[in-house]
C-alpha cells in the first residue's frame, strides 16, 4: 500500500527548452538598449556631436568656408586679452546673481501672499503665471516698447507726476540698461518661483497654523519655525536639523525644559482678552508641529 | 492626526484652489480687515499690476491708431476712444502671418510628439527596466538639459547644413528634441515612479512583454503626466528663438517669434502698432492652451517638488 503513495501521481512531462533568444528577449539590458535608442539617437546626433565639434573648433583657426588647423590655446589667449569679453563676463555674473536673488525673494513673498485664503484665489493664482507662459521674445518686444527712449509710458508717468524732468534713456545708458534687463528677467521669473514655492507651502495643513496660533504664535514665528524649515527641502537640499532628534517620538520624549515650562504655566490658557491670542512664547506647539513636519519629510 | 498634518505632495488642483485635506479656512478670521488690506491685498495688487501691465499695454497699443501712439501729450496714453483694427488687419492679411503660424504649429507639434515618444521609452527604461548603468544615463540626460542652446547653435548649424536640412522645417523638428527630451524624460520618470510596481508584476507573471506593459498598463495610468509633458514641451517649442533664427532664412519658413521681430522693423523705423499686434496674436494660442490646462502646467512645474 505504501508504494502507491510513493509512485509519482503525474506522468513525466518534457522539460521545456528555453532558447538563448527567449532569454535575450526578457534580458533587461537588451531591452534597455532598444528602449533608449530613439533618445540616444537624438541626443548623440544633435547634442553630443555638435558639442564635441564646438570644443574642437575652439582649438582651431577655422573661418567660414574654410576648415582650420589645430592652433592650441591661441583663441583662448585672444579671448583673455579682450576687454569686451571681460565686460560680458561681468554682465553675466551681475545678471545671474542679482536676478536670482530678487527672483527668489519676491517669489517667496508672492507665494506667502498667495497662500492666504482670499476671494478669487484660484483665478489670481492662475493669472499670476501668465508672464511665464507668454513666449519670451514676445514679452521682450512689449518691454522694448515700454523702454523706448521717446515714448515710454514709464517716463511719461514719472514726468506727469513730477518726479523727473526729461525722459529716461532705459536702454542707452550703461547702468540703466543693466537694471532694465535685470528687471525684465525678474518679471519673468517671479511667477515660476512663486508657484513652485506655493505648491510646497500648500502641503502644510492649516491645522498646524491653528495649533500654533492657539499657543500664541505670530505670523513671523510661524514663518521662522515652519516655513524656513521646509524651504531647503523645496530648494532641493535635505536639511539636517537638531530637532529631528525628537521627531520620531512626538510628545513622549520632550526635553526637560519643555516639560518644566508646561507644568509652570499650567495646562490651560489664560486669555487677558478673548479677541487677541495670548502673546506668549509659542515654543512648544510650533516646535512639535515643525518636528512632525520634518518627520514626514524624512520618511 | 499625523496623517492630516502634512501630505507629501500638493496636487495641482489643491495648489490652485487651496482646498486642503481637512477643509479648514485658515486663521484669516483673526486678522481685522484693515490689517488684511495693508498686509495682503495692497502688496498683492501692486505685484499683480506690475506683472500684468505689460500685457495691457501690449493689447492697448495693438488697437490704438498710429497718431495716438506717438503723440503722448494730446492723447491720454492709458486709454483710447477710437480703437482701430488696422494693425491686426495688416498683420493678418498684408504679411505672411498665417503661414508663419502654420509653420510654428507644425514644428511645435511634430517636435513635441517625437520628444514624447522618445522620452516615454527612455523614462520607462530608466525607472522600471533599470538596465546596467541606468542611473548614469539618467544623470547624463539631466546634464544634457543644462547645456544652453547658445553654446550649441554654431556647430549645430554646420551639422544641419551637412545633413542638408538647412532652411527646412525639419531642421527645427529634429533639433528641438535635444531641448525637450531631457526635460520630459525627467518629468515622466517622476510620474512613472508613482505607478505601483505590483501592477507590472502581475502583468509579468501573466506573460506580458515589457512593451505590452508599457502600452497597455503604464501609459493609460500616466495620461496626466503625458498631457503635462506635452503642454510644457509645446510651450518650450513656441518659446525657442535661437535655433529658429539660425537655421531658417527664407520668409516662408520662419516661425512666429523670429518673423515678427524681423518683419516690422524697417531699419530704424519701428512699426509699434503692428509689432504689438503681432506679439499679442502670437501669445494668444499659448494663453488659450494655458487657460484650459492650468492644472497640468502647475503639475509639470512642481513635478520636482515630489522628488
Amino acid at each position: 500500500m505504501v508504494d502507491l503513495a510513493l509512485k509519482p501521481a503525474i506522468a513525466g512531462r518534457p522539460v521545456r527548452d528555453v532558447s538563448a533568444w527567449d532569454r535575450l528577449k526578457v534580458n533587461r539590458d537588451w531591452l534597455g538598449l532598444w528602449f533608449m535608442l530613439p533618445t540616444a539617437a537624438f541626443l548623440l546626433l544633435f547634442l553630443a556631436y555638435p558639442l564635441g565639434l564646438g570644443v574642437w573648433l575652439s582649438f582651431t583657426d577655422a573661418r567660414i568656408g574654410r576648415l582650420g588647423e589645430f592652433v592650441g590655446l591661441e583663441n583662448y589667449e585672444w579671448l583673455w586679452d579682450d576687454s569686451v569679453f571681460w565686460l560680458s563676463v561681468f554682465n553675466t555674473l551681475l545678471y545671474t546673481c542679482v536676478a536670482s536673488a530678487f527672483k527668489f525673494a519676491i517669489g517667496l513673498y508672492l507665494a506667502l501672499l498667495l497662500n492666504h485664503n482670499m476671494p478669487f484665489k484660484a483665478i489670481v493664482r492662475s493669472v499670476v503665471l501668465i508672464p511665464f507662459i507668454v513666449p519670451t521674445v514676445l514679452s521682450a518686444i512689449a518691454f522694448w516698447w515700454i523702454y523706448d527712449s521717446q515714448f515710454s509710458i514709464v517716463s511719461w508717468s514719472l514726468r506727469k507726476i513730477g518726479l523727473i524732468a526729461s525722459n529716461i534713456d532705459f536702454l542707452g545708458d550703461i547702468w540703466n540698461a543693466r537694471w532694465s534687463v535685470i528687471f525684465v528677467n525678474i518679471w519673468r521669473g517671479v511667477p515660476f518661483v512663486a508657484i513652485t514655492l506655493l505648491a510646497g507651502l500648500q502641503t502644510v495643513s492649516p491645522s498646524l497654523y491653528e495649533a500654533a496660533t492657539i499657543d500664541g504664535a505670530t505670523p513671523w514665528h510661524v514663518f521662522g519655525a515652519v516655513h524656513l524649515h521646509r524651504l531647503p527641502a523645496h530648494l532641493g537640499a535635505h536639511a539636517r536639523r537638531p530637532r529631528q532628534r525628537h521627531a520620531s517620538d512626538g510628545d513622549a520624549r520632550l526635553p526637560a525644559r519643555h516639560r518644566r515650562r508646561l507644568s509652570r504655566r499650567g495646562l490651560g490658557h489664560r486669555h487677558r482678552d478673548d479677541s487677541v491670542p495670548p502673546r506668549r512664547h509659542p515654543d512648544l506647539v510650533v516646535r512639535t508641529a515643525a518636528a512632525q513636519v520634518a518627520a514626514r519629510r524624512k520618511q | 492626526m499625523t496623517d492630516v498634518l502634512a501630505s507629501k505632495v500638493a496636487s495641482p488642483s489643491a495648489v490652485l484652489s487651496g482646498v486642503t485635506a481637512d477643509h479648514t479656512e485658515g486663521m484669516s478670521y483673526l486678522q481685522t480687515l484693515p490689517r488684511r488690506l495693508v498686509t495682503l491685498y495692497l502688496p498683492l495688487s501692486v505685484i499683480l499690476f506690475v506683472l500684468l501691465f505689460p500685457f495691457y499695454w501690449m493689447a492697448l497699443t495693438a488697437i490704438k491708431p498710429d497718431e495716438q501712439l506717438l503723440d503722448l501729450d494730446r492723447f491720454n496714453p492709458f486709454w483710447t476712444w477710437t480703437p482701430t483694427l488696422n494693425h491686426i488687419q495688416q498683420l493678418l492679411f498684408a504679411t505672411h502671418y498665417p503661414q508663419w503660424l502654420m509653420n510654428t504649429m507644425l514644428v511645435a507639434i511634430a517636435a513635441t510628439i517625437l520628444s514624447i515618444v522618445a522620452s516615454v521609452l527612455a523614462a520607462y527604461a530608466i525607472v522600471r527596466l533599470r538596465y546596467k548603468g541606468a542611473q548614469w544615463v539618467g544623470g547624463a540626460i539631466f546634464l544634457a538639459y543644462l547645456i544652453p542652446p547658445s553654446i550649441l547653435f554654431i556647430p549645430l548649424s554646420t551639422v544641419v547644413f551637412q545633413y542638408g536640412l538647412f532652411d527646412t522645417p525639419f531642421a527645427l523638428i529634429l533639433t528641438y528634441p535635444t531641448i525637450l527630451i531631457p526635460f520630459s524624460t525627467w518629468l515622466l520618470m517622476g510620474y512613472f515612479k508613482t505607478i505601483p510596481f505590483e501592477l507590472e508584476e502581475c502583468a509579468l507573471i501573466d506573460g506580458a512583454s515589457r512593451y505590452q506593459i508599457l502600452t497597455k498598463i503604464v501609459l493609460p495610468l500616466a495620461v496626466p503626466g503625458l498631457i503635462s509633458a506635452f503642454i510644457f514641451c509645446f510651450t518650450l517649442c513656441w518659446n525657442e528663438y535661437i535655433y529658429a533664427l539660425t537655421f531658417i532664412s527664407s520668409t516662408e519658413n520662419k516661425t512666429v517669434p523670429v518673423a515678427i521681430v524681423n518683419e516690422f522693423v524697417d531699419g530704424d523705423i519701428y512699426r509699434w502698432g503692428s509689432l504689438m499686434a503681432g506679439a499679442l496674436v502670437g501669445s494668444l494660442p499659448l494663453v488659450i492652451l494655458y487657460a484650459f490646462f492650468v492644472e497640468h502646467y502647475v503639475s509639470a512645474m512642481t513635478g520636482a517638488v515630489k522628488e
